[in-house]
């Protein structure tokens, strides 16, 4: 029985959704005054628990506003919950939007140091897998070009590479990515796979049922906030599948 | 005993005499530039020069003009009296004489030369050497005598006293008899401080404490439980990389595509110096010694400060991309800035110390405390910063009123006028400023050459920790509600 390393219990998140949500300290004064601060309560996540063991690859399915991404954000620690706790035993890499601490001013050098200190890594890990990322990313002469003049494509594959030259524990993958033109779209997806196949723990979340069933060991159907259906892959996407036709 | 608990201990103790060895050595320089500053200080219990509003007369041979009062200046080093000789030319020697009252001795006699008085002016008595131990005259009644040879009526100088002044325990006579008020005198000298007499007690009492907190902090740390200690040290090890790695992007961004680069870290203090020194020195025809120092010190610390806080005051609102998205303790953010901040002040530093060389004032074992007083702005700014930057997410506004705020803050701060600008009633105004003691202390070591006293090292500490807490507290309380807000 391998351990839990992952243990969601009764999370509850509410997120007060203000009318007319005041940011300037006068209209603060002036409406806490007229005790006219209203809030409207939308209950993103309702008594969420579950746990994950070690080497598990977990499938989170669930329409748009489903509350699946708040849920990532709270086990990866980025929010709060209102209610409840997570349990977490090791580090964990959270994959949610490529290349948001990047610099443009710096080079794209400087900017894997600091893209790798931001997820985490060490300076010796990073150094060590330094070569590796500029070779996945094809940009070996472009390396010490600032990033402002990179094209989209080349900032989105530097991102990708060191987001993925991980070993973390725990991965949070929020959908899929596959970035750049035809080829590197398929490097990359095979790296992901590569990823995801490789023993660490993982959450994935995908609108793609094709994927998941794939991937996933088990799956983790969210509806309206509520867990829906836990259970083994099949059986969840048969239901999932019934449902949405 | 297995291996690994064997290396825990060895650690704890390992770090524990690294703590102690740095203690020391911290405390022994502090004390090296602390010199006799930590023993001496000048006397809380000075008697200012105050103003005349009565004459008491021609001093005429005979008469006798007195003062009793009540001494608790330890070291009592100079008595004045305010004399004054009409604005004419007078005639007849002026002496002045200090009696230990108890004791009925003569302490100091002078004979003055009444045509060197001048109008209403304070002349003075050096006392001499009257050491510190024993405390001599501390607590003992005084008697200033003054009086004439030879004057003659008309023709001889004055003394002058206030009606409306009170002495504590004083009593002033005329010819032997009490008249209400007060001779004009004053009188200064040096006191003792305990500090330094203590000072081997203090460092030895606070190694105690410290060891002790050291060791419970080990003991919650063995158990598993929460401490302050080493759970700090851990996140620090985990999160250096990032802070080192986000004061670099700062730094490097900030002087891309500038021709100069880093020399304006230089050039700015220097720069903003010349033009403030060139208006206010016409400005102001003040009677600063050193001016230019006095000014840059000033500039050099208050400049930091606001950069420092504006900077860290949008860090969590302008990082909001990052903090959606990857976990950091949100901490870093300002802290990260006031750090990069810092780097510049530590260059900026050379411009002062390059008008030091110029203006020809020495350098001093007293200059081994700077990086103290660097490191308690440093921590100011980073209290301001943690506090106001956890406002702002709330209340954009902040970065509006804190371009008004730092403008009222460096006008009511005396970087570049003198602190005498203020009459002596609105001088209290400056102890409820923090900037006021770190620039004081500052200008102490650069432009006195001295370590300035004990309890200005307490005050500077207590600002940046009570800066630090405030900030720090406010931050902690909020930061669960950042995200949201952003």
């Amino acid at each position: 029985m391998a351990r839990k390393i992952i243990e969601v219990v009764d999370v509850s998140m509410q997120f007060k959704l203000e009318q007319n949500k005041e940011k300037s300290l006068k209209g603060f004064m002036v409406a806490a005054l007229q005790k006219k601060i209203q809030y409207e309560v939308f209950q993103a996540l309702e008594d969420i628990s579950f746990s994950v063991k070690k080497g598990e690859v977990l499938g989170i399915i669930g329409k748009n506003g489903a509350g699946k991404s708040t849920l990532l954000k709270i086990i990866s620690g980025i929010m709060k919950p209102t209610k409840g706790k997570v349990e977490v035993k090791g580090n964990i890499v959270p994959m949610l939007e490529l290349g948001s601490g990047f610099d443009f001013e710096l080079t794209g050098r400087e900017n894997i140091f600091l893209n790798g200190a931001i997820l985490g890594y060490s300076k010796e890990y990073l150094k060590q897998k330094y070569k590796e990322i500029v070779n996945f990313s094809e940009l070996e002469r472009f390396i010490d070009t600032p990033i402002r003049n990179y094209s989209s494509g080349m900032m989105m594959r530097l991102a990708f590479s060191i987001a993925t030259v991980v070993n973390p524990e725990v991965l949070i993958v929020d959908e899929i990515l596959s970035v750049g033109d035809a080829s590197f779209q398929e490097k990359s997806r095979t790296r992901m796979l590569e990823l995801m196949g490789g023993g660490t723990t993982v959450f994935f979340v995908s609108h793609d049922l094709s994927q998941i069933e794939a991937m996933c060991n088990r799956v983790l159907w969210l509806q309206e906030g509520k867990v829906k259906m836990i259970g083994n892959t099949e059986a969840v996407c048969a239901a999932y599948k019934n449902c949405y036709g | 005993m297995n291996k690994a608990v064997q290396n825990q201990v060895k650690a704890y103790i390992k770090i524990y005499f690294i703590w102690v060895l740095f203690y020391l050595v911290f405390l022994s320089l502090l004390y090296i530039a602390g010199g006799k500053e930590f023993h001496i200080r000048e006397s809380r219990h000075t008697i200012e020069e105050f103003p005349a509003n009565m004459i008491t007369g021609d001093i005429t041979a005979g008469r006798k003009i007195e003062q009793i009062w009540l001494n608790k200046i330890s070291q009592i080093e100079r008595v004045g009296v305010m004399l004054s000789n009409y604005g004419k030319e007078v005639y007849g020697n002026v002496y002045i004489e200090l009696w230990n009252e108890e004791s009925k001795e003569l302490l100091v006699k002078q004979i003055i030369n009444p045509n060197e008085i001048g109008f209403n002016q304070y002349v003075y008595l050096e006392v001499g050497d009257i050491p510190v131990f024993p405390k001599k005259l501390e607590n003992t009644m005084l008697r200033l005598v003054v009086s004439s040879e030879n004057g003659e009526a008309n023709m001889s100088a004055t003394a002058l006293y206030n009606s409306g002044q009170e002495v504590e325990e004083g009593s002033f006579f005329l010819n032997g008899e009490e008249v209400a008020g007060s001779l004009c005198f004053s009188a200064y000298g040096k006191e003792e401080v305990w500090t330094g007499t203590y000072y081997k007690e203090i460092m030895f009492c606070g190694l105690l404490i410290c060891s002790l907190f050291y060791w419970i902090a080990v003991w919650l740390h063995w158990h598993g439980k929460r401490e302050p200690f080493f759970s700090t040290a851990a996140l620090l090890k985990k999160y250096i990389f990032l802070i080192e790695q986000l004061v670099n992007r700062d730094f490097k961004v900030r002087y891309k595509r500038s021709v100069l680069g880093i020399f304006w870290s230089f050039l700015n203090p220097l720069l903003t110096m010349t033009v403030q020194y060139i208006v206010f020195s016409q400005l102001f025809r003040s009677d600063i010694e050193n001016f230019p120092l006095y000014l840059l010190s000033g500039l050099v610390v208050f400049n930091f400060f606001n950069e420092a806080v504006g900077q860290a005051l949008g860090s969590i609102v302008y990082n909001a991309s990052l903090i959606t998205k990857v976990y950091v303790p949100k901490y870093i953010y300002p802290v990260t800035k006031v750090l990069s901040s810092s780097i510049n002040f530590l260059i900026s530093m050379l411009p002062l110390f390059l008008v030091l060389i110029v203006t020809g004032e020495p350098i001093t074992k007293a200059f081994i405390v700077i990086p103290f007083i660097m490191l308690c702005v440093i921590a100011f700014a980073i209290g301001v910063g943690m506090l106001l930057s956890s406002l702002m997410v709330f209340f954009r506004d902040i970065q509006f009123l804190w371009g008004i705020i730092s403008l009222l803050w460096m006008y009511i701060t005396p970087i570049f006028y003198p602190e005498s600008i203020l009459s002596a009633q609105y001088q209290g105004i400056f102890h409820y400023n923090a900037m006021y003691y770190y620039i004081r202390f500052l200008r102490k070591i650069v432009i006195d050459g001295v370590s300035p006293e004990p309890l200005w090292y307490v005050q500077c500490v207590a600002c940046s920790a009570a800066a630090l807490i405030i900030g720090g507290l406010v931050f902690q309380k909020t930061q669960d509600k950042f995200v949201m807000n952003l």
